[in-house]
């Protein structure tokens, strides 16, 4: 009896561990994984307590790292230098090319065209725009000074060629160039920005960064003729040209006091677009832009956005998201983080939003789609209330896709 | 490796199971009576109730800072090891059978464990110029813990029973804070000692995951008397979840601003519970005195 309640006794408790090891591979926690390339935040930290950067613009390189262009502040000039970060696909640190004070104020945008990474500088001397050709682990190619442009102000890529804005301080013009990849110039105008010295004031504060920051850009409607967003006639103007000496159209601003802040061509004269006017903000993700005649931006309603910092800077591109184009617009909020706003493009109706970074203020300076579908945002943080870094802000495709649809 | 814990625990309270005693293999020619058959078979029900200190061990550390000018591991966190007690309490049911009891503890726990980084920024052109700045960064995570123990008794016919023990748990994540305290010393502001900064606190669900399990050895000892059971028990309990949510990791905006990403992290935790249990079968005849 007694042996047969044991054997009893042994298969309970054998039956038990059994339970005991299914009910804990039940307790399957291996789901609990995620690819870190996907979505990660990184600061780029600096010991240095004088060291200071100034995010410019991200592109994603071939081995899914990131090329980051950067300005810093230097000590013995207002122009700012000129830093290159180069950073693995999980946002880790890789290396930094620093490059020789010669070169400074480095303009928004780091272009990719055929695997070649282009930037433009400015030589501190010469006051020379300079085109920089680099890899993607930010060493240099080739440095070309761009002849006759100086004062560089954006750059934007036009098909296999590139688009900039300069400004010629000698004859008073905001110019328009369309320059191959070796800098060759293949067009350029010049369009006045007004007689008198007082006009150059607020370009030559944005380059020396002692007054507002202005948005400056310039692209191609879709088929037709370019523009840019500049100094024309005395007033910040959304210009239209055709390189033939006056302007096709224009929307003009308030002089530096209101104007576009950002706008891209969806289709042809229509637009999205944002403006600024005496600090406050607009958004319109769809408009129809007279491109052939005199018209003011203060026309344009738009959707107020008060929770922008006054006259706010604001990053606007069309991107793909899950095979719809979405208007996506950043920009940067009062309560200091960074707000990405997801428009439908053909309709214009906000999708959704999405606030990032808080505790220490964030501010936004650019953004690019990632091949896996996702995001990459480079913006600037205070770390620890103090010391402006560079931070980078990686979206999965389904964050973005939640924040798009 | 999950699998592979599982099986040596299998093994072992098997073995442990298997390993009678000598005497049971004696033949034993007098027929049990029924009071004999009842101390050898018992249900116990009561409290349980302790305190507990954890552990955090990180198996893959992350930061929400890459640094640019100095070596990344200078950003690994400092865990703190079993420092703040905390407190479970619960029920427990435990069937007893000739030495080996079988035993149930569900209860609701609150671990916390702690870390800390540090920072400092010097300017490259007066060294003076320095500022530090430390994180406190303390977790509480609230759990039901589902706890199933076997316990075998090394001796059986006294009143102070001591007892070894081993077993499983689950737990769920029922809640969970962080409280980050900033302090530090800002020489360039020309203070001449540290400052306390403000103290963040946010909910962390989101920075863990809801289930995690691991096993637990322990013993101690178990004394009657009346017609009830007080228990001391202390085990060890070995976490084998990563209990940060990988998804979660950088999702946090306020935690992001403080460069702070979660490691992938195991909690070991000790855990000395006193007891109080009831029997649950008498013998009617003995003025109804507990079988054990």
């Amino acid at each position: 009896m007694a042996i047969m309640q044991l054997d009893k006794m042994k298969k309970s408790i054998i039956y038990l561990l059994l339970i005991f090891t299914v009910f804990c591979s039940a307790c399957d926690t291996s789901e609990n994984e995620a690819t870190l390339s996907e979505s990660f935040f990184k600061v780029y930290d600096n010991s240095t307590f004088d060291a200071s950067y100034i995010p410019i613009d991200v592109k994603q390189t071939a081995s899914d790292g990131y090329l980051i262009l950067s300005s810093s502040r230097l000590s013995s000039t207002n122009f700012t230098g000129v830093n290159l970060i180069m950073v693995d696909k999980d946002g880790e640190f890789i290396r930094e090319e620093v490059l020789s004070e010669e070169y400074v104020n480095p303009v928004n945008q780091l272009i990719k065209i055929n695997d070649q990474y282009f930037f433009m500088a400015m030589n501190a001397v010469s006051l020379q725009a300079t085109l920089f050709q680099i890899t993607d682990s930010a060493r240099i190619v080739s440095i070309t000074p761009l002849g006759g442009l100086t004062y560089p102000m954006y750059l934007n890529q036009d098909g296999q060629n590139l688009l900039t804005l300069s400004y010629n301080n000698q004859d008073k013009n905001s110019v328009l160039s369309v320059i191959s990849t070796e800098g060759a110039i293949l067009e350029s105008e010049g369009y006045t920005i007004g007689a008198g010295p007082d006009t150059e004031v607020p370009i030559i504060s944005h380059f020396t960064r002692t007054g507002k920051q202005l948005p400056f850009f310039a692209g191609k409607i879709s088929g037709g003729s370019y523009f840019f967003n500049g100094f024309y006639n005395y007033t910040l103007s959304l210009v239209f040209s055709n390189f033939s000496g006056e302007p096709v159209g224009v929307v003009q601003g308030q002089q530096d006091d209101g104007g576009f802040s950002s706008g891209v061509s969806v289709a042809g004269a229509n637009f999205a677009a944002s403006r600024f006017n005496f600090g406050e903000n607009f958004i319109i993700p769809t408009v129809n832009l007279n491109t052939t005649g005199i018209t003011s931006t203060t026309d344009i309603i738009g959707n107020p956005f008060p929770e922008l910092v006054p006259d706010a800077p604001v990053i606007l591109k069309l991107i793909n998201v899950s095979g719809q184009q979405v208007i996506l617009y950043g920009s940067s909020t009062k309560s200091g983080q960074i707000i990405l706003m997801a428009f439908d493009a053909s309709s214009g109706i906000l999708n959704g939003t999405k606030y990032m970074g808080s505790t220490y203020p964030y501010e936004i300076a650019g953004f690019t789609s990632t091949s896996d579908g996702g995001l990459a945002v480079i913006g600037n943080t205070s770390v620890a209330g103090r010391f402006d870094r560079i931070c980078l802000f990686k979206l999965s495709a389904s964050e973005l896709a939640s924040l798009a649809n | 490796m999950k699998k592979i814990h599982c099986l040596i625990i299998f093994l072992s309270v098997a073995g442990m199971a298997c390993a009678q005693p000598a005497y049971l293999n004696k033949y034993n020619s007098k027929k049990p009576s029924q009071g004999d058959k009842f101390l050898k078979t018992q249900w116990w029900l009561g409290f349980k109730a302790g305190v507990n200190l954890t552990k955090a061990t990180s198996d893959a550390t992350y930061s929400g800072y890459s640094p640019t000018n100095y070596d990344a591991s200078l950003l690994e966190k400092k865990y703190d090891s079993y420092d703040g007690a905390n407190g479970q309490a619960g029920l427990e049911i435990t069937f007893y059978h000739q030495g080996f009891s079988f035993s149930f503890q569900p209860n609701y726990r609150r671990q916390t464990f702690a870390y800390s980084n540090a920072y400092e920024w010097t300017s490259s052109e007066d060294a003076g110029n320095t500022i530090s700045l430390n994180y406190d960064q303390n977790h509480k995570l609230d759990f039901i813990d589902l706890p199933l123990i076997i316990k075998y008794d090394i001796l059986k016919s006294t009143k102070l029973r001591p007892f070894v023990q081993a077993g499983f748990f689950y737990s769920t994540l029922v809640s969970a804070l962080k409280e980050v305290e900033i302090s530090g010393e800002d020489l360039a502001s020309g203070s001449a000692g540290p400052f306390e900064n403000q103290t963040v606190i946010i909910g962390a669900d989101n920075l863990f995951i809801k289930p995690s399990w691991g096993y637990l050895v322990g013993g101690g000892v178990a004394y009657d008397f009346w017609n009830v059971r007080l228990v001391l028990d202390a085990s060890y309990r070995i976490g084998l979840t990563n209990i940060t949510n990988a998804q979660n990791r950088y999702s946090e905006n306020q935690l992001s601003g403080l460069g702070d990403a979660m490691d992938d992290i195991q909690l070991d935790n000790i855990s000395i519970n006193f007891g109080l249990l009831f029997p649950l079968r008498f013998i009617s005849s003995d003025g109804h005195n507990a079988v054990r």
